[in-house]
């Protein structure tokens, strides 16, 4: 596990955006693709509650400032309502309830909306603070502890012990379809 | 929205946000109508019409004090604070993203967009 980069002292909000953005961008460029280890998978990571999670970075579409979200009726409370984005809507939900994690400090200034990919879908994903990004290997993730509540471990992919921590790996096949509303409602 | 893009949309608070009503669903918008007790239920005072908060009937935050109320099929429903009519054809709508499509089942029919928020559409008629 090695970090690839880190957030500079007295970064501002759109300045961890930028940087967060390039970074994306330079991953994903052809060159930078070949250079890569093949085994290595990059994740970014962020904070919620206590933990350090973190999602592939290949699922991360965008890295927005906490907008004005609107609620929707009917639905459960960890969806919080959808934001007008890129001409589209977005739903965004919290999933820290889903995880069991105490609510934090999203209204801080390090609060963000992380903007997940599935498939064809998008899903607005809070998060308290982003982290940075790091590159992990399959062989480096461990299963979620057996010690969990198996409803929580359902949305892990594994844990792994980075160089600032421990982090926890999401699921985000698992989470989109956990969190799908239910044709019955709430 | 079926109705075509001449559709008057009524733009009304509740809870944290917004949500639009078909206008032509509402019977009438009564301007600051005092709730008093009935008999199992809330009413409209000098009206006779049952009373309910629009925002708890939808699962959003309630209003302590409404200040409109929408007649929809003979019950007041109320709101906390003053609505607006958008054009259908001026609100942006948009069908709902499919991660929420279960949500058509309910009675919301699809996005708009005001003043730059989403705002929910709402087949008032099919979820009261």
């Amino acid at each position: 596990v090695s970090p690839k980069e880190k957030g500079g002292e007295g970064e501002t909000p759109r300045e961890a955006a930028l940087r967060i953005r390039k970074l994306i961008e330079e991953s994903s460029a052809p060159e930078a693709a070949q250079e890569r280890d093949a085994s290595a998978l990059e994740f970014l990571s962020f904070r919620l509650g206590e933990e350090t999670y973190a999602l592939p970075l290949r699922n991360l579409d965008e890295i927005l400032p906490l907008p004005t979200i609107s609620p929707v009726p009917f639905t459960p409370s960890y969806l919080l309502g959808v934001v007008a984005h890129r001409g589209g809507v977005l739903p965004v939900v919290d999933v820290r309830p889903v995880l069991g994690i105490e609510e934090g400090q999203e209204e801080s200034e390090g609060g963000r909306l992380l903007v997940v990919m599935h498939g064809n879908e998008k899903l607005g994903v809070l998060a308290e603070a982003v982290a940075q990004i790091v590159k992990l290997t399959e062989d480096s993730l461990a299963p979620p502890p057996e010690t969990l509540d198996p409803s929580r471990a359902a949305y892990l992919r594994g844990t792994a012990e980075a160089a600032e921590g421990p982090l926890v790996v999401l699921d985000v096949p698992a989470l989109f379809e956990a969190l799908r509303p239910a044709s019955e409602g709430p | 929205v079926s109705g075509g893009e001449d559709l008057p949309l009524l733009i009304v608070p509740v809870g944290d946000g917004e949500v639009a009503i078909p206008l032509e669903d509402v019977e009438e918008v009564l301007t600051s109508p005092r709730v008093v007790p009935g008999e199992g239920e809330e009413r409209v005072e000098g009206r006779g019409l049952a009373y309910r908060d629009l925002g708890t009937v939808l699962g959003l935050p309630s209003a302590e004090q409404p200040v409109r109320a929408l007649v929809v099929g003979g019950v007041a429903y109320g709101v906390p604070g003053s609505g607006r009519v958008v054009a259908a054809r001026d609100a942006g709508l948009r069908p709902l993203p499919a991660f929420l499509a279960s949500l058509s089942e309910r009675g919301v029919l699809g996005i708009a967009s005001a003043g730059g928020r989403a705002v929910p559409v709402l087949d008032i008629r099919t979820l009261l």
